[in-house]
C-alpha cells in the first residue's frame, strides 16, 4: 500500500484486531493531517470515529489508539512524545496518556504514525511491530511477570526495540493501574494497563524499523535546532537537572514536606530528611531520544540494607511520609515503594489517595478489621507495601482499593461515599488552598478527562509555571511568546493580576499543540519553545508553511474534540466543580489556609469559583450553562455538531 | 541524515547498541563509510561524542 508522501510523517496507520487476529494497514489520510497535525489530534479523531461512545472500557470494542507526531524521530529537542487514547476504566473518560522513551521513534521507523488495537485475544499475546513484519506473539510465558521483567525478556528477544508492558495490576484489571515505556517513564494512569489486560495484551513491542524519517528542509531544521540547543546548553538549571533529574528540579517541594491529613482537612509541616546527597550518588541519568535534559534515570541504591538494588522512574512523591529513621532509611523506603509500584503497575498517586481515605475511615471507626480482612490500617511502611501488593492482585481488601477512590468509598458505604476529595474521580495534584487558584488548578478542574497523569494538568504554559506567586509581567511575556492573540491578552491581564479561567484556555491550547506535534511538554523543555520557532520547525519538518495562528487553530480543534468525546458520554459543567473540601480552610496548629486567588489577595467563595469557570467557558466560546462546546463553535472548527 | 536524506539509525554511519543485560550501557561504533563529518558529535548534548582530527584517533 502506498504511503502518504508528506515529510515528517511515516504515512501509514496500522490496524490490529486481536479477536480475529487480523492485521491491516491504511494510508494516513492527508486530510486528517491538515486538520489535526498529528499526535493526539488524530488519536482523538480516530477515537471519535472508531470507538462506540458508551463502550465498556474493558470490553473488546474499546480501542487502544497509539500516535506519534511530525516532530517524532527528528532532531527537534524533546520530540519523543507518545500519545495513547482510549476510554479509561477509572472514571469512564476518554483520555490520552502521554509518555517519553523510544517507542514513538521506533514505531515511526517501522513506517507507522498510528496504531489502532481493538478486540480481545483468546490467550495472552504481545504485539510485535518490525517494519512490515507485524505479529501477535504468544505471551503465556510472560503472563504473571512484573513490568520490568517483561521488558528485560522482550529486549532479549527483539533488541533494538522499545516496550510497553503491563504488570500484575494490568493483568488483574486494576483501575488504578499505570504502565511504562522502557522502564523510563509512566504511561496511562487511570487504567490503560487494565484496558490492555482486558484484551489479553501483555505488551507492545516496537522493533527499530529501517524506513527512515524524512524532513522537508534539513538545513532550516538544523539552523533552528542549533539555536535552541545553544540556549538549552547554557540553561542555568541544566546541571541540576542532569545531576538530580526530576527530583533535582522538585526537591524544594519534597523538602517542605507538608502532610495533609484527616481527609484533606488538616496540615502539618515537618522537616523532611535531606536525601539529596544519597540520591545524587545513586542516580544515573537516562534521556529520551533527542532530549538534551535527561531527567529520567536508573537508580542503584548506594548504601543501606538493600545496597545495589536497581530501579527506575524514581521521583519521590512519597518522600518524607514513609517513616524512615534517617535520610538513608527514608530514601531506601522511597525507592522500594516506587520500585514495587512500577513493577506491579500500580499508580502511586491513585493508590496513595485511596489508601489514605481508608486509613482515615479506619481511624474514625467507620471501618474496622472485619472490613479489611484483619489488617490494621496504619501508616506503617510494611502495611503500605502489603496493601499495594494486595491491590495489584485484587487480593482481599486490595480488591476494594483496586478500583480507586470513588468505587472504594461506595463499597464501604456508611457515609464514606460523601468524603472523597477528587476531580472527575481522579486524584488532585496540589491542594489549591496552598497553591492559590492559578492555571494549574483551573486546568485540573476543567480538564475533560483527568486520567492519564500529566495529561490532566495542562496548566503548564511556559517556564516554571508550577511556581507560586510569579509576577504578572512574567505571565504576560510568556503569553506573548506563545502567541496568545492581542485582544485575548487584553482580556486576560490587568496591571496587577490575570484571569486564571481565561488564561487556562491558552495554556491548554499550547499544551494541545505540543501533543499534536509529538514533543515533550515538561517545563524545562517547553520553556525553549515559542510560537514562531515552533511554526518554523513545523514547516522545516513537513514542508507545510503554517503561521502560529493556524497551528493554534488545529490545536484548539484537537482540544474541542477531546472535550466532545467526553461530553458525548455525559460529562458536564458539574464535573468541572472543585472538591467541596476546598471551601473549608485547611487547618494547621496555628495557621489556616482558605481557598484564595493565585496572588493570595482574597478568599474565594463558591460563587467566585463559578465566575472563574464562566470566564473559562467564555474564552473557549463554549456554553456557560452546560460547559460544553456550542454547535456554532464546533462548526467554526469543522468538528461534528450532531 | 546526510547520506540517506532521512533520520534512519539502521542505515546511519554511527551505530549505537545497548549492551545485553546492562540496560543503561551502550556501545558506540562507526561503519567504514563514516567520513568524519562531525554532525553526530555536534548533536550529542552529553559530550559522549567528541570530534577529533584523523591524526588524533
Amino acid at each position: 500500500m502506498p504511503s502518504m508522501d508528506l515529510p515528517g510523517y511515516a504515512g501509514q496507520v496500522l490496524y490490529v484486531d486481536l479477536t480475529k487476529r487480523h492485521i491491516a494497514t491504511e494510508t494516513l489520510d492527508e486530510g486528517l493531517v491538515r486538520q489535526y497535525i498529528g499526535g493526539w489530534g488524530i488519536t482523538n479523531r480516530l477515537a471519535y470515529d472508531l470507538i462506540p461512545p458508551h463502550v465498556d472500557p474493558l470490553s473488546p470494542e474499546n480501542c487502544i489508539i497509539i500516535g506519534t507526531g511530525p516532530f517524532t524521530g527528528t532532531i527537534v529537542p524533546g520530540s519523543a512524545e507518545l500519545l495513547v487514547t482510549s476510554r479509561f476504566p477509572l472514571n469512564g473518560a476518554y483520555c490520552t496518556a502521554c509518555g517519553g522513551g523510544h517507542f514513538a521513534l521506533m514505531l515511526k521507523l517501522s513506517g507507522y504514525d498510528f496504531v489502532v488495537i481493538t478486540g480481545r485475544s483468546s490467550r495472552p499475546v504481545y504485539l510485535k511491530v518490525a517494519d512490515d513484519d507485524v505479529q501477535l506473539c504468544d505471551a503465556e510465558d510472560l503472563w504473571g511477570r512484573d513490568s520490568f521483567e517483561t521488558v528485560d525478556e522482550l529486549r532479549e528477544r527483539h533488541e533494538p526495540c522499545s516496550v510497553i508492558p503491563i504488570g500484575p495490576a494490568g493483568e488483574n484489571l486494576v483501575s488504578i493501574s499505570v504502565t511504562s515505556i522502557d522502564k523510563g517513564g509512566t504511561l496511562g494512569s487511570g487504567g490503560l494497563p487494565a484496558v490492555m489486560g482486558s484484551k489479553n495484551l501483555k505488551a507492545i513491542v516496537a522493533v527499530q524499523g529501517t524506513k527512515g524519517i524524512r524532513v522537508a528542509d534539513r538545513v532550516k531544521l538544523q539552523r533552528l535546532v542549533d539555536g535552541m540547543l545553544k540556549r538549552i546548553m547554557s540553561y542555568r538549571l541544566r546541571g541540576t537537572l542532569l545531576e538530580g533529574g526530576f527530583f533535582g528540579m522538585t526537591s524544594a517541594w519534597t523538602a517542605l514536606s507538608a502532610r495533609i491529613s484527616d481527609n484533606w482537612s488538616r496540615i502539618a509541616f515537618t522537616a523532611a530528611p535531606d536525601v539529596k546527597d544519597i540520591h545524587y550518588r545513586s542516580r544515573k541519568p537516562l534521556a529520551c531520544p533527542s532530549c538534551p535534559c535527561a531527567d529520567k534515570e536508573r537508580n542503584r541504591l548506594a548504601e543501606g540494607p538493600e545496597a545495589d538494588m536497581v530501579t527506575y522512574m524514581t521521583h519521590y512523591a512519597a518522600m518524607g511520609s514513609l517513616g524512615g529513621e534517617d535520610a538513608v532509611d527514608e530514601y531506601r523506603r522511597s525507592v522500594m515503594f516506587l520500585d514495587a509500584a512500577n513493577r506491579y503497575g500500580v499508580c502511586l498517586f491513585s493508590f496513595g489517595i485511596v489508601r489514605e481515605l481508608m486509613a482515615f475511615l479506619y481511624q474514625n471507626g467507620t471501618i474496622g478489621p472485619e472490613d479489611t480482612g484483619g489488617i490494621e490500617l496504619s501508616e506503617s511502611f510494611e502495611t503500605t507495601m502489603e496493601l499495594m501488593r494486595m491491590t495489584a492482585y485484587r487480593e482481599g481488601f486490595g480488591g476494594v482499593l483496586a478500583d480507586g477512590l470513588l468505587a472504594a468509598a461506595r463499597r464501604v458505604g456508611r457515609g464514606a461515599e460523601r468524603l472523597p476529595v477528587h476531580i472527575k474521580g481522579y486524584n488532585v495534584f496540589g491542594d489549591a488552598r496552598l497553591t492559590g487558584m492559578g492555571t494549574q488548578t483551573v486546568s485540573q478542574m476543567v480538564n475533560p478527562a483527568r486520567c492519564g497523569g500529566c495529561a490532566g494538568i495542562a496548566g503548564s504554559m511556559g517556564s516554571a509555571s508550577y511556581n507560586l506567586g510569579r509576577p504578572v509581567e512574567q505571565w504576560r511575556r510568556e503569553a506573548e511568546a506563545i502567541a496568545v492573540p492581542r485582544d485575548a491578552i487584553e482580556r486576560v491581564f490587568s496591571p496587577t493580576s490575570f484571569s486564571a479561567g481565561r488564561l487556562t484556555r491558552y495554556a491548554e491550547d499550547w499544551y494541545s499543540l505540543s501533543n499534536c506535534l509529538g514533543r515533550c511538554h515538561r517545563l524545562y523543555i517547553n520553556r525553549f519553545f515559542d510560537a514562531e520557532t515552533q511554526a518554523g520547525l513545523y514547516s522545516a519538518v513537513t514542508g507545510v508553511e503554517a503561521t502560529p495562528a493556524e497551528l493554534y487553530e488545529a490545536a484548539e480543534r484537537a482540544w474541542n474534540l477531546f472535550k466532545l468525546l467526553n461530553v458525548r458520554v455525559g460529562f458536564h459543567r458539574g464535573d468541572d466543580e472543585p472538591p467541596e473540601a476546598w471551601f473549608s480552610p485547611l487547618k494547621g496548629d496555628d495557621v489556616e489556609f482558605p481557598l484564595m486567588d493565585y496572588y493570595k489577595t482574597r478568599v474565594l467563595s463558591q460563587r467566585d469559583v463559578e465566575g472563574i469557570l464562566d470566564d473559562y467557558y467564555d474564552e473557549r466560546g463554549w456554553d456557560r450553562k452546560t460547559g460544553a462546546p456550542t454547535a456554532q463553535r464546533l462548526a467554526q472548527l469543522g468538528l461534528p455538531t450532531g | 541524515m546526510r547520506f540517506e536524506k532521512a533520520f534512519n539509525p539502521s542505515k546511519a554511519r554511527i551505530r549505537v547498541r545497548r549492551l545485553v543485560g546492562a540496560d543503561t550501557e551502550y556501545e558506540i561504533s562507526f561503519t567504514g563509510e563514516c567520513d568524519n563529518c562531525g554532525i553526530c558529535a555536534r548533536y550529542c548534548p552529553y559530550g559522549a561524542l567528541v570530534q577529533e582530527s584523523r591524526g588524533d584517533a
